[in-house]
């Protein structure tokens, strides 16, 4: 059997002459061996691109419910910007189609959609073998048909959608409409709207097997293939709406005609119809070469060949003229969302007290965040900048304080205006939609309100975000991150202390290491609420949590927030609301933390950590005693964090001079750290004591123990980590290569 | 899920079997690592064994099977296991063994020169005259001159004895989800005083593991001629007319990828197997079939191993990777498995969807964290 491959994107280039660093990575590793099951082919060059051409075996079951091959090839396409997630694409000419495959303009390549989260969440803990992991186990799990889970939704039909129709919620009532249909655009949403009336046509195709369209339609050409392929004659019905709006009247000529297309979804080819997915699509016409304004009706009805326009005025075609297929009308594609109802808020009565207390940034204005501003701004506390990029989508309307006239609006804006309104003064919260990630323009904005401010207010829910403002250089605001757990009963509060000597991701740290030692954090973590997808996209997971779970917590890290900004010591508090109404506070120790920085990492670690260390080490005196180091790498960011350890298993040898780390029920302990923090800790490393009086400088047997694990963690692409523990301010860490001398820890 | 897992021992078999169910069953145990040599890429199988069953939290394996006294096929077992017979194999960091399976031949054989063969011997003897924690293969007769000897009444056990073409009794589809039949050792030689041929009495069992309604068949072929094979082959297909029990969705391959398996000519590039040995892989091989090579890596041509005579043979492994082709199924050999500068157990688990030959990433953490660290001073 031939296999077919098409040609990856670019020319090729030698792999010494790439220059985009993941892609260096990524070639060296495949081509030194390291990465089991995937081999090399090529590199190649496009432009700003940079291609990494190889081969990987797939964990293949006999039985297959997709036609998986053992061996695939595939192309991992890098930008120059590591912002934005590598483009994954199979070059077998013949890849199926299957779920989770990212939407294109062509058909293939085929593209993989490998990541749910955005790639700022993924970047931190990114290394090359670690990504053909995840290529390879995407393969398997599609092989098998559980990539996407029984219990899961069914894929979305398409994806990435240029706007949002927004749907009257009595569209389909009885009687007039109130409201008109409204599109939102999704791309350039600092582009004004485009205005005019908007007028649907309906449409319900026949059933489709889920995840089976996979390219998006571009033009009515297209989209009528698309369709008839699933049985009907669209184009035919079509013509006939329009043939009954003319015959109802004049009044729609300059309406903007949308689609809006019902795909009824099964799960297997002969299955039940599940769900009935809608997707829109706008009609448009060539404005110039580039650019597509709203096609009217009158002009759609002419390309469609049901009439013929003669001095504005269509004359109806009959019979139709079927050789007209549409060829010059162009679509985009819509989300349609149905509007919400009138929305009840709770009546505003406080008037602010004016004061001009601390200035602050507050970044994120989601749920939680936009109702402890709206507390803030009912008790005068600060002056504002409230930084968030988002706009204010129906269904935010569950747990956001706007209400929902801002529909399709930015948060940042309609938040400043809402909280400007209790107020006397007019700029005490000020908007600026921007993301603290990709904002190229508003770069000087965003600097200038950061660097203004006393406190930076993390509200962003995100890891990346907070891990971004704790590396953000230029500004010593203070940092404190409020947000909720992933079950939405927990609330948390981490802030620096005023002198930014504990920074948010240390203290982040030391918050992981209480939620695996600290029995009343267990589950804290755990992900137990539904999580619910709205819209058509992989990333837009949002959990389904009660509002007043928000309010609860709103109230409570208001008033945290204020005691916090008033005293200048770090904190790490969480609170857990319990099934009954009742609230446990937990305030969690935070240690001075301790930097080292070596040529290509930076350690962080904290006093309790060594001291820990010590401890164990004291107890075993004068035997020798060791454990594995728990904590993170930020792979971005070059940072190794050491949050805690597991002591020396029990099997383990420990005599005067030597130490043999044994191994029994350690799988199970790590598994659990992993679990209970939702992976965000994890094995990072060994540590060893040495007798008294004796220098932590590495043994001979010591960089034996150094190169095993300079080679255990060369398999994921990430550096040794080695700890040995002396006397009393004795204790050395030694990372990636190996010294001769005594790196000793500045405790 | 059951699964079974092959380890890395050059040419020498090992294969665990874990049923669904948690029963662990041993083919073979040939531990040929060299604890002094720090190149040495053969697993350390007593120190894998010991931990896998220190992770199940067991001090013992329901079953081990000897298919024959080979080296290859025992090395070592008198330092892991625990045997009734003698004191001195009784410790607690020694693997007890519920149930030793082993062929008839390992009960009368009379010319073992090797201590460890000797020492099996023994313990299998020992247990058929306790009458426990033993099952033999073969016809009854065949013991009926050793158990004369040794004052032990025939029909007394019976029960203790699986003929060729029968199912082992301990297993089936309702109790384990696995059922064993019976290939070897048969009665097919009419004169019983002929010198035994190992290989040809070795045990040879087919295993079909059966999941939800899904059955996943599995050939383990010990070190079986193709003189023997053709025997299984015709006794099975035309005598007895049951050729399912010759179907395949996993094979350990007879004698380490041994031309000797297919047919009598090495060939050049690829052996010819003789017709009814032909006859077992074109036509009985399942979609996507996995065939096991417990050897070292298959040779280069030209090379220095390939010069020698001992297996692995590039000729019989070109026949193999000929037969998958038509099939889509994969080839792997246990020193090259996941690659041949390191090897690592080779672990096929059989599901619903049949056998999956497991790829997996092993993260860092997860070897650290099974593994012991090396000495640190």
């Amino acid at each position: 059997m031939v296999i077919a491959y098409i040609e990856a994107p670019g020319l090729p280039v030698d792999p010494t002459d790439l220059e985009i660093p993941s892609a260096i990575n990524l070639a060296a590793a495949l081509n030194g061996g390291f990465i089991d099951y995937a081999r090399f082919i090529e590199t190649r060059s496009l432009e700003s691109e940079e291609i990494v051409v190889f081969e990987v075996d797939v964990e293949r079951p006999q039985i297959c419910s997709y036609p998986i091959h053992s061996i695939e090839r595939i192309a991992a396409i890098f930008a120059k910007s590591f912002e934005i997630t590598p483009k994954v694409l199979s070059l077998r000419k013949d890849f199926p189609d299957v779920p989770h495959l990212n939407l294109q303009d062509n058909e293939f390549p085929r593209s993989l959609c490998l990541y749910e989260e955005p790639f700022q969440n993924i970047k931190r803990g990114w290394t090359a073998p670690r990504f053909i992991a995840r290529i390879r186990d995407w393969l398997a799990l599609t092989a098998r048909g559980s990539l996407h889970q029984e219990d899961q939704p069914l894929e979305p039909i398409l994806l990435d959608p240029d706007g949002i129709l927004l749907i009257p919620s009595n569209a389909f009532a009885e009687g007039s409409m109130t409201q008109p249909f409204r599109i939102i655009p999704l791309r350039d949403t600092d582009k004004e709207p485009e205005s005019g009336k908007v007028l649907p046509i309906f449409y319900t195709c026949s059933p489709q097997t889920h995840g089976i369209v996979k390219h998006r339609p571009k033009t009515m050409t297209e989209l009528t293939n698309l369709l008839d392929k699933a049985g009907g004659d669209f184009l035919s019905e079509v013509r006939n709406k329009l043939r009954i709006l003319h015959q109802n009247g004049i009044d729609y000529l300059d309406s903007n005609l949308v689609f809006l297309i019902g795909f009824p979804k099964t799960r297997t080819p002969d299955g039940p119809v599940e769900t009935t997915e809608h997707w829109a699509f706008q009609l448009r016409v060539l404005k110039d070469q580039q650019h597509t304004i709203p096609a009217p009706i009158s002009f759609v009805g002419q390309a469609l060949g049901v009439w013929k326009l003669s001095n504005g005025h269509p004359g109806l075609l009959i019979p139709p003229d079927i050789t007209k297929q549409g060829d010059d009308i162009f679509l985009n594609v819509l989300n349609p969302i149905l509007g919400m109802n009138a929305d009840t808020l709770a009546h505003l009565n406080g008037v602010n007290t004016g004061t001009t207390t601390p200035t602050c940034c507050a970044i994120g204005v989601g749920a939680l965040g936009s109702q402890i501003l709206m507390n803030i701004a009912r008790s005068g506390f600060g002056k504002w900048t409230i930084i968030d990029d988002d706009i204010l989508l129906p269904h935010n309307l569950a747990r956001h304080l706007l209400p929902g006239h801002f529909i399709g609006q930015l948060k940042a804006h309609s938040v400043s205006e809402f909280a400007n309104s209790l107020s006397d003064s007019a700029d005490v919260f000020k908007p600026l939609s921007a993301n603290i990630f990709t904002t190229e323009k508003l770069k000087p904005e965003l600097d200038k309100a950061l660097n203004g401010a006393d406190i930076i207010l993390d509200m962003s829910a995100s890891v990346a975000v907070a891990r971004k403002l704790a590396h953000l250089r230029g500004n010593n605001a203070r940092r404190i991150s409020l947000f909720m757990s992933p079950s939405g009963f927990d609330l948390i509060l981490i802030a620096e202390d005023a002198n930014r000597d504990i920074r948010l991701d240390h203290l982040e740290m030391q918050y992981y290491r209480a939620c695996i030692r600290d029995s009343h954090l267990r589950g804290h973590l755990e992900i137990s609420a539904e999580r619910q997808r709205y819209g058509r996209s992989c990333r837009d997971l949002s959990s389904r949590l009660p509002q007043n779970l928000v309010a609860l917590h709103a109230a409570i890290g208001t008033k945290a927030f204020k005691d916090v900004s008033s005293q200048s010591i770090p904190s790490i508090l969480v609170w857990r609301s319990q099934p009954d109404g009742s609230i446990m506070r937990i305030e969690v120790p935070c240690y001075n933390s301790i930097q080292m920085k070596f040529p290509s990492w930076t350690v962080v670690t904290d006093k309790a950590v060594v001291a820990t260390l010590q401890h164990l080490r004291a107890n075993k005196l004068p035997n020798e005693t060791g454990g594995v180091l728990i904590g993170s790498f930020d792979v971005d960011q070059h940072i190794i964090y050491i949050a805690d350890t597991i002591p020396s298993p029990p099997d383990s040898e420990e005599w005067p001079t030597l130490y043999i780390r044994g191994r029994h029920g350690l799988r199970p302990e790590v598994e659990r750290i992993n679990t209970e923090t939702d992976g965000m800790l994890e094995y990072i490393g060994e540590w060893h004591s040495h007798p008294k009086g004796i220098k932590t400088l590495p043994s001979s047997d010591d960089m034996l123990v150094f190169q095993w694990i300079t080679i255990l963690m060369n398999r994921e692409g990430l550096p040794a980590v080695m700890m040995i523990i002396g006397d009393q301010g004795y204790s050395s860490c030694f990372v990636a290569e190996m010294e001769q001398r005594e790196n000793l820890i500045p405790a | 899920m059951h699964k079974l897992t092959f380890f890395p021992l050059s040419n020498a078999d090992c294969c665990l079997i874990d049923l669904d169910n948690g029963t662990k069953l041993l083919i073979d145990y040939a531990n040929t690592h060299n604890p002094d040599d720090d190149n040495d890429l053969r697993c350390d199988l007593e120190t894998l064994l010991k931990e896998d069953l220190q992770d199940a939290n067991r001090d013992s394996l329901d079953v081990v099977a000897f298919t024959h006294l080979d080296e290859d096929h025992y090395k070592g077992a008198s330092d892991v296991f625990w045997f009734d017979h003698a004191k001195k194999y009784q410790s607690d960091e020694r693997i007890k063994i519920k149930t030793l399976w082993v062929p008839a031949a390992v009960i009368t054989e009379t010319s073992l020169d090797e201590k460890e063969a000797q020492i099996i011997q023994k313990e299998a003897r020992h247990r058929l005259k306790e009458r426990t924690g033993i099952r033999v293969f073969s016809r009854p007769e065949k013991l009926k001159n050793w158990c004369d000897n040794n004052n032990i009444e025939m029909d007394k056990i019976s029960d203790l004895i699986t003929d060729a073409g029968q199912i082992i009794p301990e297993f089936s589809f309702t109790t384990h989800g696995v059922e064993f039949f019976v290939h070897s050792p048969f009665a097919k030689r009419l004169n019983e005083s002929e010198v035994e041929d190992r290989n040809q009495d070795s045990l040879v069992v087919h295993a079909t593991f059966r999941v939800g309604d899904v059955d996943t068949r599995a050939l383990f072929l010990a070190d079986t001629s193709h003189e023997n094979l053709v025997d299984i082959v015709t006794i099975t297909r035309d005598i007895k007319q049951r050729p399912e029990r010759l179907q395949w969705d996993i094979v350990k391959l007879p004698h380490h990828c041994s031309y000797l398996s297919l047919g009598p000519e090495k060939g050049i590039d690829k052996t010819n197997p003789v017709e009814d040995v032909a006859w077992l892989w074109d036509s009985q091989g399942q979609d996507g079939a996995i065939l096991v090579s417990t050897s070292k890596p298959i040779p280069k041509k030209n090379s220095d191993e390939d010069k020698e005579s001992n297996p692995p043979h590039r000729q019989a492994a070109q026949y193999y990777y000929d037969v998958l082709k038509s099939i889509d199924g994969q080839f792997a050999v246990t020193m090259e498995h996941p690659k041949s500068s390191e090897p690592r157990p080779l672990i096929i688990e059989i599901s619903e969807s049949k056998a999956t030959l497991k790829k997996t990433f092993l993260s860092a953490a997860f070897v650290a964290s099974t593994t012991r660290s090396p000495r640190a001073g």
